[in-house]
């Protein structure tokens, strides 16, 4: 933010809200504004080595994906936690149909969540309904194999030819999430990458999988006892995964943390409590790097976050932010399917993506667009008066899940204020107190809570009158009483003046505008 | 272990019969063996002035050792040394024990004589030896019944009573006394000593369980076992309903498993490998039996040379093989895709082959053709060639009875990382 203390100061007239009664709220998730899901346009980006994704509702993301699908001749894999009727299930059929193979991994759906709620709606028995369905049409034709960590998310189309596609998604195989329901990403796969994750995919079919889909309505266990031929024929996973024996994800995330400098931002759908990860972000803030996470607003992401937002680490909260990434100092970055959490990397199946420079940058322009459009920010100490009017979540040391607190009996007054990006300069002498620590504390509160926000310019008291006694300055000086007590105040109408003038507040002079 | 169960009705009439019997006493309630029990201290001479004066303390000339030896003498468990002191008896007369009155001291086991009317449960099937399936007391008194008849007699002319010696059964019982087995008292652990049938007997109606059933079991070790089968009896709910009585060593499984063969032709039997294989088209049979290469088969009226006809029965898993190569073939097919019930490889596959064929015999083995791993994977391709035209269409079908066999093949195939390829 640039700040110009140049030329005539420029005051605004700004609404301020003002509680009833002025308390101070901790971890607080404050309403910036209100982000309306889902999205309405994909946003898409190429890097030129690949595309970025955002998905919206407009439909061209999931076009995109039955394109791939339509495109493919031989083999397509598809990893998803969850799996739902539709464009993209059709097209799978049709594929088969054209006589390519089709085979899926994804979680048995009677099952609970992998990560404590995700994705559970209050229609479960209508959805597990459609689930059974979607899969009865799967038989004789596509093969699923099943298994409660499933949970990467990616698709893979003729993985081992030359017109080999693939792409890495945080979303999972469903509509509501391939059409902005969710904050997600997705990333194009370069053909190296495919191979990692086709090798990926085959660890888990063949190894990692528990049940399998062959008889109309029964998951069956999955026979452990593979061919030997095809165990030596697995190929080997060069990107950092979650799987069987495996947390490379884990260990790259763990690096890529522990390397940090100057910033490190990172989002999931779930930060798990005391997870080791979550640690180390909140040492890396202590130690004074700046820490930016991007989350999705409930109990237990607060809970875990709060600390590393004391220490003034500054969370983004979401209805539904579901994207996974990691971007470290701006150099190494990796966009990936597992939460910050034990399930995720030391025991799951989850894939990444690692990005280079240039990919960094798409992704932190995707990111910063989001914080513009930010729809809470974590707030560890705020005052009442700086909350408009509503309902909040609050996070209470103790309590199962987020407190709502109620806002209200607020005034409006309008204010004449400068913006905040002006004043940090100003603050320093525009306060006239006779006790220094009485100044001293005013300032320091102004700084904490209400800086943030706005910064109200002191002005002229409407009861003020020049005093003619006071010559000495040779300026006109304005006096004023309230309560007794008897202020002096001097005009100012440019930074300059200010400049020129702000030893007169040690004297007792305010500056003001008029 | 292979066995064949034959039954037969079992043909029952009743008679009624004034008889005298002996029944024996359970050992607890048993008075008189300390009498018999006396004689073998006595070289096994018993004689009432012994009795008087070791067992009931009187005068050696005293009634009751005279009624004591009476009364064993009558149950035939003594008998008198000299055959004509038979019915003098002084406190003198020596009695030795018989052979019965011997095993009953060893036993501890005596037979009480009672005498009465009794239901005489006979058949006119060879298999039960002595006729009578069981005695039971009747409940009114055969005297008596034969006292009316016998005054009605005179005045219609129509014979309800029965010479025992008319009987084909009771020829044998008309002079001798001795111990029959019935089959059914056995199941209380009673055997019957039948003492005297009175020659006339009255034809009883409808007196006997009437579903009773014959069974001869003939097991692959131990011969035929021959028992009543009671069927649903009802009034013994605890006591078997199959009651076995007599054992037949002589017949031997084999033998009446050929005996009971003979229903089908020579051609459709290969004896050549010490037992009978009955040979079979495909489609004659199914999955399970081709699997087991054994059937259960249907004979619709066994005989036996020596038993004679039985009811229709099930002989259980009875070898079987193809009847011609054709057979065997799509036999052999069938029973590999039943085996396939996993994901297999090539190396797996050949195994599977070779274990398929190693359950075929004879020529049979030696010509019998199995797609090879690449003609099988061809076989799950849409656009396959026809390799192996003969049976293609054939292998389709039974192919088609199992669609999940599809990933089976094909997974292993494209799903490694050599494989996923155009």
């Amino acid at each position: 933010m640039n700040i110009d203390f140049k030329g005539p100061i420029t005051p605004i007239s700004y609404e301020v809200r003002i509680p009833g009664k002025e308390e101070q709220i901790e971890n607080c998730w404050v309403i910036e504004r209100d982000v309306v899901l889902p999205y309405k346009n994909t946003l898409t980006i190429n890097t030129g080595s690949r595309f970025f994704s955002v998905p919206g509702s407009d439909g061209i993301f999931i076009s995109s994906i039955v394109s791939m699908i339509e495109r493919a001749k031989y083999l397509i894999c598809l990893s998803s936690f969850l799996l739902e009727s539709g464009v993209v299930t059709s097209a799978l059929l049709k594929a088969r149909k054209r006589g390519v193979y089709v085979v899926i991994l994804t979680a048995p759906r009677e099952l609970k969540s992998c990560d404590d709620d995700e994705e559970i709606s209050d229609k479960q028995k209508e959805i597990i309904e459609k689930h059974r369905q979607l899969l009865d049409s799967f038989i004789n034709h596509i093969l699923i194999r099943t298994a409660s960590h499933f949970h990467a998310k990616y698709l893979l189309c003729d993985p081992v030819s030359d017109s080999a596609t693939g792409i890495m998604m945080t979303c999972n195989a469903t509509v509501d999430a391939m059409s902005g329901g969710n904050i997600e990403f997705a990333v194009s796969l370069k053909s190296n990458e495919i191979r990692s994750f086709y090798a990926h995919f085959l660890h888990g079919f063949w190894t990692e999988s528990e049940h399998e889909l062959l008889e109309k309505g029964k998951l069956s266990t999955t026979d452990n006892s593979v061919p030997q031929s095809i165990l030596k024929d697995l190929g080997t996973v060069t990107l950092p995964v979650t799987r069987k024996d495996t947390n490379t994800l884990r260990d790259t995330l763990s690096k890529m943390i522990d390397s940090a400098k100057k910033t490190i931002t990172i989002s999931a759908w779930t930060f798990e409590k005391d997870y080791e990860l979550v640690n180390k972000l909140l040492a890396k803030q202590k130690q004074g790097i700046k820490v930016t996470i991007y989350t999705r607003v409930n109990f237990f992401n607060t809970e875990t976050l709060h600390k590393i937002a004391k220490a003034g680490a500054v969370i983004y909260g979401y209805p539904r932010f579901h994207a996974k990434c990691l971007i470290v100092d701006d150099i190494t970055g990796l966009i990936m399917t597992a939460n910050i959490s034990k399930l995720g990397l030391e025991s799951g199946f989850e894939s990444a993506v690692l990005l280079d420079k240039m990919e960094i940058g798409t992704l932190n322009n995707i990111l910063e667009k989001l914080s513009e459009e930010r729809s809470q920010v974590f707030s560890s100490r705020i005052s009442s008066a700086n909350l408009g009017k509503g309902t909040y979540q609050v996070f209470v040391e103790g309590k199962k899940e987020l407190q709502s607190i109620n806002i209200s009996d607020e005034k409006i007054e309008s204010r004449t204020v400068v913006k905040y990006s002006s004043c940090e300069k100003y603050l320093a002498y525009s306060f006239v107190a006779p006790d220094s620590t009485k100044r001293q504390n005013k300032l320091e509160y102004i700084k904490t809570y209400i800086y943030p926000i706005v910064f109200e310019y002191p002005k002229l008291f409407r009861n003020t009158k020049i005093d003619e006694t006071d010559q000495k300055l040779g300026l006109p000086v304005y006096i004023s009483k309230k309560n007794g007590q008897e202020s002096k105040s001097i005009v100012v109408k440019t930074w300059e003046e200010v400049e020129k003038l702000k030893h007169l507040s040690a004297r007792g002079y305010n500056l003001v505008i008029e | 272990m292979l066995e064949i169960i034959l039954k037969r009705k079992l043909k029952i009439i009743t008679y009624e019969a004034q008889m005298k019997i002996g029944l024996q006493e359970n050992k607890e309630r048993n008075i008189y063996l300390p009498f018999l029990k006396l004689a073998s201290e006595f070289n096994g001479i018993l004689s009432a002035k012994v009795i008087n004066e070791r067992l009931f303390f009187c005068p050696a000339d005293n009634i009751r050792g005279k009624r004591m030896i009476s009364y064993l003498a009558e149950g035939q468990h003594i008998a008198p040394e000299d055959e004509f002191y038979l019915d003098v008896i002084d406190e003198n007369t020596r009695y030795v024990l018989t052979p019965l009155g011997e095993s009953e001291i060893n036993s501890g086991v005596m037979t009480i004589p009672e005498e009465g009317a009794y239901l005489l449960s006979t058949t006119p099937d060879p298999l039960v030896p002595n006729g009578i399936i069981d005695c039971i007391r009747s409940n009114i008194t055969a005297k008596e019944e034969l006292q009316t008849r016998k005054m009605n007699k005179n005045k219609k002319k129509n014979a309800d009573t029965i010479k025992l010696n008319r009987l084909y059964w009771g020829k044998q019982y008309a002079n001798i006394k001795q111990c029959i087995d019935c089959p059914l008292p056995i199941r209380s652990n009673e055997f019957i000593w039948i003492y005297e049938i009175q020659p006339e007997l009255i034809e009883q109606q409808n007196s006997f369980e009437k579903s009773m059933k014959i069974q001869v079991k003939i097991t692959q070790n131990s011969g035929a076992e021959i028992a009543l089968d009671l069927q649903n009896n009802k009034n013994s709910k605890n006591s078997p309903s199959l009651i076995s009585f007599r054992r037949d060593d002589d017949l031997s499984y084999m033998e009446v498993l050929n005996e009971l063969l003979t229903e089908f032709s020579e051609s459709d039997i290969d004896g050549r490998y010490g037992y009978p294989v009955l040979l079979y088209e495909y489609n004659k049979v199914t999955k399970s039996e081709m699997k087991r290469f054994q059937k259960d088969i249907t004979i619709s009226e066994p005989h036996l040379k020596k038993y004679g006809y039985f009811e229709s029965t099930i002989l259980k898993n009875i070898n079987i093989a193809p009847k011609t190569i054709d057979d065997a073939v799509l036999w052999a097919f069938t029973n590999l895709v039943e085996e396939i019930n996993t994901y297999i490889d090539r190396t797996l596959y050949d195994q599977l082959c070779k274990k398929i064929r190693e359950c075929f015999i004879g020529e049979l083995k030696a010509s019998l053709i199995l797609p090879d791993y690449e003609q099988f994977i061809e076989l799950f391709s849409e656009n396959g060639v026809r390799k192996i035209e003969k049976y293609d269409n054939m292998y389709h079908k039974i192919l088609s009875e199992k669609p999940e066999l599809f990933w089976f093949v094909t997974a292993p195939k494209i799903l490694r990382f050599s494989g996923g390829k155009l």
